[in-house]
């Protein structure tokens, strides 16, 4: 199912327009707003579940979420779309909590709406066709969102495409941020999870369901295959260990030795929360990792990619990755209308590479030597501030 | 004894052409080397318009840069010859390819070549395209189709020459049902690797991965016969082990060597 994402406005932020599919990287400057972006359907799917206020305040904070360059005029909003249905959501501050903006349209018709600063959601109950029955709810909790309440609306037409978007915006995960040292010195909670919280605290105990689940082995197997791609030279098994609610692994390595994971290098860690975050995914699913380069030689990059690929081959996950690397930029040389540049002078950002420059041009070279000589993604060209290197 | 040096683009090629060659100069001393660990990247990934960008610094000038720096070794080779697959998108236009070599050699050069530079240029190193990549060849030799896994015999245009590659095959041009085939791609019929693809195994699902590992893996991974989500990992690591190996001892058996394009 197709996905779009337009913001105006939030944070770094000033006009969005993006329409991933496959695997994706964005690249741009530092400061240039990729993980801004990856995490604004975190956000969303954040507020679906607990509320704007709280979501806004667990990502960069209430009072920093509309643009500091942004005239009153100017619209501060979200739209996500979802196959044919469009959510739009504009945050609006009340004086006891949010009365955003919303409307969830289908085709062009409306069919969940809530203006901005009411307490009323409208809901359609039936189809356009017959007559526009509308119900009318009182919102329940102050900063709860309209589509939530359709979502949760049983019978209505509305809901089934309510639950689609919501459905995407929460299981959407922005990864990266891992926790090494926890998960070195503690292992994972033991746990019924079969999807990797955001931190890979639960790598262990996620991994563990799978295996012993059959529907899931697919999952395991899927990381498990990768790590022996990656690390061929010394992994061959994972074997887990239980002791007071606590899931530890050990690797077995060539040879047949053991070898305790907590010992285990970064790198091989990174990979294992990287193939185990992917294979959390399901069919229609969107994930972004940020900066999936950290710790990894360009070896193991490469083959995470093309596991990546595969995976999102196979299950139609749209996989997002914001880099800096190279390696994975040159990874984009075949497919460069999947490589998305963080470019502020254009109207909206990301832009395909292609749109910045000539394809015939760009087939000339690696994508990632183009980067590295700040042919595309490069801090502005203000040269004053540039320090000046002699010789 | 005179010594080759080897610069290939891909990992078949790298793993197995040099051992093809070598068997092409039996009787004759000389020693092949591989210059580099690994492939050098493919220059020919996406079609090549000419001219090229006068800067410089394109991938052709990079693997330019290759081939000169392995003839100033200190242990160079007496001879390089680097092999690229020309690949579809440039079938049409591969002068285009062998000019921006040329040109990028010129590049390298600079402006006032002396005597010597020119004639290590001239003499020492050879630049060739396997057209339109390097699993055609196999379709010359059914053995090795067979020894690259291949359970169903190749059904090829009989008018056209291989490396004018064109399947004729039915099945393989059978409209699509299943997007998770890896062969299932638009234009595939000119396609020797998808096409190779589907002989070995028309149902396997899309493990796949990149251009270079992708014959490689694929292969193997449907040589097994079994969806490797279905099967005991270590059996299919074993079998995956031996069946790795397929495509690259057709490669290295096959009786003729890669015809090459000057």
């Amino acid at each position: 199912m197709s996905f779009r994402l337009q913001v105006r406005n939030y944070r770094g932020l000033r006009a969005v327009d993006w329409s991933p599919e496959g695997v994706c990287a964005v690249v741009g400057a530092n400061g240039s707003g990729k993980t801004t972006l990856l995490d604004v359907p975190a956000l969303l799917g954040d507020a679906l579940e607990r509320g704007l206020a709280r979501a806004l305040e667990a990502h960069g904070g209430i009072a920093n979420a509309r643009n500091l360059y942004a005239a009153d005029s100017e619209p501060y909003d979200f739209d996500v779309t979802v196959g044919d249905a469009v959510w739009h959501l504009a945050p609006l501050q009340a004086d006891r909590g949010f009365r955003s903006e919303e409307r969830l349209t289908v085709n062009g018709h409306t069919v969940v709406s809530r203006e901005a600063g009411a307490e009323l959601v409208q809901i359609e109950t039936r189809g356009p066709d017959s007559t526009n029955t509308r119900v009318v709810s009182s919102s329940r909790l102050t900063d709860s969102l309209a589509l939530k309440e359709a979502a949760d609306w049983p019978g209505a037409p509305a809901a089934v495409k309510a639950q689609e978007t919501l459905k995407l915006l929460c299981r959407y995960r922005l990864y990266g941020l891992y926790d090494l040292a926890a998960l070195r010195r503690r292992g994972s909670p033991e746990s019924s999870q079969r999807r990797l919280d955001q931190r890979g605290s639960d790598v262990f105990s996620v991994l563990r369901n799978w295996r012993d689940r059959r529907n899931d082995l697919e999952r395991y197997e899927f990381v498990l295959d990768g790590l022996r791609d990656v690390f061929g030279d010394f992994f061959e098994d994972l074997d887990f260990e239980k002791a007071a609610q606590v899931v530890g692994a050990s690797l077995r390595l060539k040879g047949n030795r053991m070898h305790s994971a907590s010992l285990a290098p970064d790198g091989w860690f990174v990979a294992l929360l990287h193939l185990t975050a992917v294979a959390s995914t399901d069919d229609g699913d969107v994930i972004a990792i940020d900066e999936p380069e950290n710790a990894l030689h360009p070896h193991a990059i490469k083959i995470l990619l093309e596991h990546m690929r595969a995976w999102s081959r196979r299950h139609r996950v749209t996989i997002l990755l914001a880099t800096h690397s190279p390696v994975i930029i040159s990874d984009f040389d075949t497919r460069p209308e999947q490589l998305f540049v963080m470019q502020p002078e254009q109207p909206a950002s990301p832009v395909p590479v292609t749109d910045l420059k000539d394809r015939d041009w760009l087939a000339h070279f690696t994508l990632g030597d183009l980067y590295t000589r700040e042919e595309f993604g490069a801090p502005r060209d203000d040269a004053e501030h540039r320090p000046h290197h002699d010789g | 004894m005179p010594s080759i040096g080897l610069i290939t683009t891909g990992e078949c090629e790298h793993r197995a052409l040099g051992a093809s060659l070598q068997r092409a100069f039996e009787g004759a001393e000389l020693v092949l080397v591989q210059p580099f660990q690994r492939p050098v990247p493919s220059i020919t990934s996406n079609h090549l318009g000419y001219p090229g960008p006068a800067s410089g610094g394109t991938q052709v000038d990079k693997l330019v840069a290759s081939i000169m720096a392995t003839l100033e070794r200190r242990d160079a080779p007496d001879f390089v010859v680097t092999i690229d697959d020309l690949e579809l998108p440039n079938v049409a236009t591969a002068h285009h390819v062998t000019q921006l070599v040329s040109d990028a050699f010129r590049r390298a050069l600079g402006a006032t070549p002396t005597h010597q530079q020119l004639a290590r240029v001239r003499e020492r190193c050879s630049f060739h395209l396997l057209c339109p990549m390097l699993e055609a060849y196999l379709f010359g030799e059914p053995a090795a189709l067979e020894r690259a896994g291949a359970t169903r015999p190749a059904k090829l245009e009989p008018t056209h020459h291989l490396e004018d590659f064109l399947a004729a095959d039915p099945e393989f041009a059978a409209p699509d049902e299943v997007r998770e085939h890896p062969w299932r791609r638009p234009a595939r019929a000119r396609h020797p690797k998808r096409y190779l693809s589907f002989l070995v195994d028309p149902t396997a699902p899309s493990a796949s991965p990149t251009r270079s590992r992708e014959t490689v893996c694929t292969l193997s991974r449907r040589s097994s016969g079994r969806r490797c989500s279905h099967t005991n990992p270590w059996e299919l690591r074993s079998r995956t082990r031996c069946s790795m190996t397929s495509l690259t001892r057709s490669v290295s058996r096959a009786r003729s060597p890669a015809h090459a394009t000057r």
